[in-house]
């Protein structure tokens, strides 16, 4: 599904240069449950960034089902995230303005869904999550973990290939924090790839593969360590 | 209905109501100021224009009277000074000018009609010292004769009874008709041969029938009809067709000559008032190599400074000048207004963007495009700028009209002041789009990362 080449990322920071990302290269496949981890500075947000086409590499390719897609045009990028990755973060990141039902609306929109469409389609969301009794409260009215449910929903909205999940437990309590990385878990057993980073060591070893970062360099992947062993 | 995207704006502007109603009252002082200076200039430009191609500004006026046009005050009170006369026959100095199309003579004057209210004028009170003459047998000799007169014409079915007045109008001769291109509607105009006093003659300009006329009738009703005057009995022998000029509320009489007034039975007109002299040329061009012309031919036939010469095109190019002088200072001072209101609503603007520079990240994360994030912020500056339009035109109305009566100019350029808020509006919204558009190129890791 996603195959990186010697993927490197240099910050030009005028006198000093900083390489965040040297030479990476891996490959997923589709189903997949990756966790990416790695201390502060290690690169493992840029990672993600790069995966989600929300940064740009400064070297090596980036192939999405074959395709180069680091050379699309911005508007050919956006549809892509739009239709194929669905994001969750560490905050939330729900738009206060909007209600709950309103935030899981917002990528339809932008896939051209009509309105009454998209608003089954996110109610229904809303539903699976366990939220259709906050269907029409804003972000501030509802919990941490209510809110990071909402933004699951939203992940899901144009049923995306990709969940790529940035710390998504990291502002929330461990009895909350675990009803998210069971979610994620249960959509992983439909099939929907993740690609989630995080800091907690228990956490990453719920995921089926471990990715590990160090000063920008990938120095370990859990599973290819598994799979030499099962050979 | 705005989809989410949009909502989100939506619901910003009207949380942030205060913010946003500043930015539009802003606008709208800018968009005022500068729209009713870029109107100023367009009217003062197309009013210099307009008037500069009346016939009046390629005439040349001679005349006694140092001011030209002053006309109005009762002969009687006028004190006589000078004793040059002017009369029809000084129009023979057009022959030595070849750049002079028409020569006519045209005096200001005044139809003072008699009417029914007379017979019911009582005699002034004693104790009104201004307007009390001496009762002596005169006075009622001539109320007398004027009763009998009304009584007369009452009989007369042909003789109409206006319910005001009087009537203001010029006595002319022939090619006056000619220089202002005036043309009949209904009858004719007189001709050179009406000029002899035997007949009174008067053709009405179209608004001026309209006044004579009953609701409903035909104005070719009034030919033949005839005005009763203090001095005259005058017959409407024409209706001359709307021009849209100053002469359609006036009425045209023929003038006549001191020679051959002094035997008619009027004699309103004395000998010492004075004759205007009006010399129209084709080309505006000549005007001034005519005037010098004619002071040479006039200076030769009365002596120096017997005459007075008015070019009112001179004068008009003057005030024009001088008035596009004062609408350019406007406009600069107005347009420099609006770009400071421009400048300032803008750098809002920015600030209104880069507070929502982690909402821009996380839009692009959830599959905005570049165009999607433009289009976002620009139509919250459409929405700002239009208000601000909007009320930019209200506060444009009452500014124009205000800086047009100080140019002593008339009507409201309607058009105009729409054109000037639509320019301003551009320029505004040309700057508004800088921080959407800057907004828009923000990278959505940089974004999401910087406030994360």
């Amino acid at each position: 599904m996603i195959n990186l080449k010697k993927i490197s990322k240099q910050y030009d920071l005028g006198e000093v240069k900083v390489n965040a990302l040297k030479d990476v290269s891996l490959s997923i496949e589709r189903g997949e449950y990756v966790a990416i981890m790695g201390p502060s500075g290690s690169g493992k947000s840029t990672l993600m960034h790069i995966l989600g086409i929300l940064d740009s590499a400064t070297g090596g390719e980036y192939l999405l089902e074959e395709y180069d897609i680091t050379r699309l045009p911005d508007r050919e990028q956006a549809r892509i995230r739009n239709k194929h990755f669905g994001f969750i973060f560490q905050s939330f990141n729900l738009f206060s303005e909007l209600s709950a039902l309103e935030n899981v609306m917002l990528p339809m929109s932008y896939a051209g869904i009509p309105f009454k469409e998209r608003k089954d389609r996110a109610a229904g969301l809303l539903r699976e999550v366990g939220l259709d009794h906050r269907m029409l409260h804003l972000p501030s009215m509802m919990s941490g973990g209510e809110q990071q449910r909402v933004a699951i929903a939203r992940a899901l909205s144009n049923d995306p290939d990709l969940i790529l999940a940035d710390e998504p437990t990291g502002n929330l309590p461990s009895d909350k924090g675990n009803e998210i990385m069971e979610m994620l878990e249960i959509l992983n057993d439909k099939g929907v790839t993740i690609v989630m980073v995080t800091h907690n060591p228990e956490q990453g070893k719920r995921a089926k593969r471990v990715l590990q970062l160090r000063d920008g360099v990938l120095y370990r992947d859990e599973r290819r360590l598994q799979e030499a062993i099962d050979a | 209905m705005p989809n989410e995207q949009g909502k989100i704006i939506q619901r910003r502007f009207f949380s942030r109501f205060l913010e946003s109603g500043l930015l539009v009252l802003a606008v709208a002082l800018g968009v005022g100021a500068a729209s009713s200076g870029l109107s100023l200039l367009m009217y003062t430009r197309e009013y210099g224009k307009n008037m500069l191609s009346l016939p009046a500004y390629r005439e040349i006026i001679i005349s006694t009277h140092d001011n030209a046009e002053d006309m109005q005050t009762p002969v009687m009170e006028k004190p006589v000074q000078e004793n040059t006369v002017l009369t029809a026959s000084d129009l023979e100095a057009a022959e030595l000018v070849p750049s002079i199309a028409y020569a006519y003579v045209s005096n200001e004057s005044r139809l003072h009609f008699i009417n029914l209210n007379m017979l019911n004028m009582s005699a002034p009170a004693p104790e009104d010292e201004y307007s009390n003459p001496p009762q002596d047998n005169e006075f009622e000799e001539r109320r007398a004769a004027m009763e009998e007169n009304i009584k007369t014409a009452q009989e007369d079915p042909s003789i109409i009874f206006p319910d005001f007045e009087d009537l203001k109008g010029h006595e002319v001769t022939t090619q006056f008709f000619d220089a202002w291109e005036a043309e009949t509607a209904y009858g004719s105009l007189f001709t050179d041969s009406d000029l002899t006093g035997t007949e009174h003659l008067v053709v009405l300009g179209w608004d001026t029938a309209q006044l004579l006329l009953d609701e409903g009738d035909d104005p070719e009703s009034l030919l033949g009809k005839k005005l009763l005057s203090v001095d005259q009995l005058y017959t409407i022998v024409g209706i001359l067709e709307p021009s849209g000029q100053a002469y359609d509320g006036e009425y045209f009489s023929p003038y006549i000559d001191a020679a051959a007034r002094a035997g008619s039975t009027g004699g309103f007109r004395l000998r010492g008032m004075d004759t205007q002299l009006r010399f129209a040329v084709t080309d505006p061009g000549d005007l001034d190599s005519a005037a010098d012309q004619l002071q040479e031919w006039f200076s030769t036939r009365f002596g120096e400074n017997q005459i007075v010469i008015s070019n009112p095109r001179a004068e008009a190019e003057r005030l024009i000048t001088r008035n596009t002088g004062i609408s350019v200072l406007i406009l600069f001072l107005s347009l420099a207004g609006l770009f400071i209101a421009a400048v300032n609503v803008s750098n809002i603007l920015m600030s209104r963007a880069l507070r929502m520079k982690k909402n821009v990240g996380i839009l692009k994360a959830l599959g905005a495009s570049r165009q999607k994030i433009l289009g976002l912020f620009t139509s919250e500056a459409l929405t700002i700028t239009a208000g601000g339009a909007v009320l930019g035109i209200f506060t444009a109305i009452p500014l124009s009209n205000a800086m047009q009566n100080a140019l002593e100019l008339r009507n409201t350029s309607w058009g105009y002041i729409l054109i000037g808020v639509g320019l301003s509006w551009v320029l505004t919204m040309i700057f508004s789009v800088i921080p959407a558009w800057q907004t828009s190129k923000i990278e959505a890791a940089q974004a999401i990362k910087g406030e994360a």
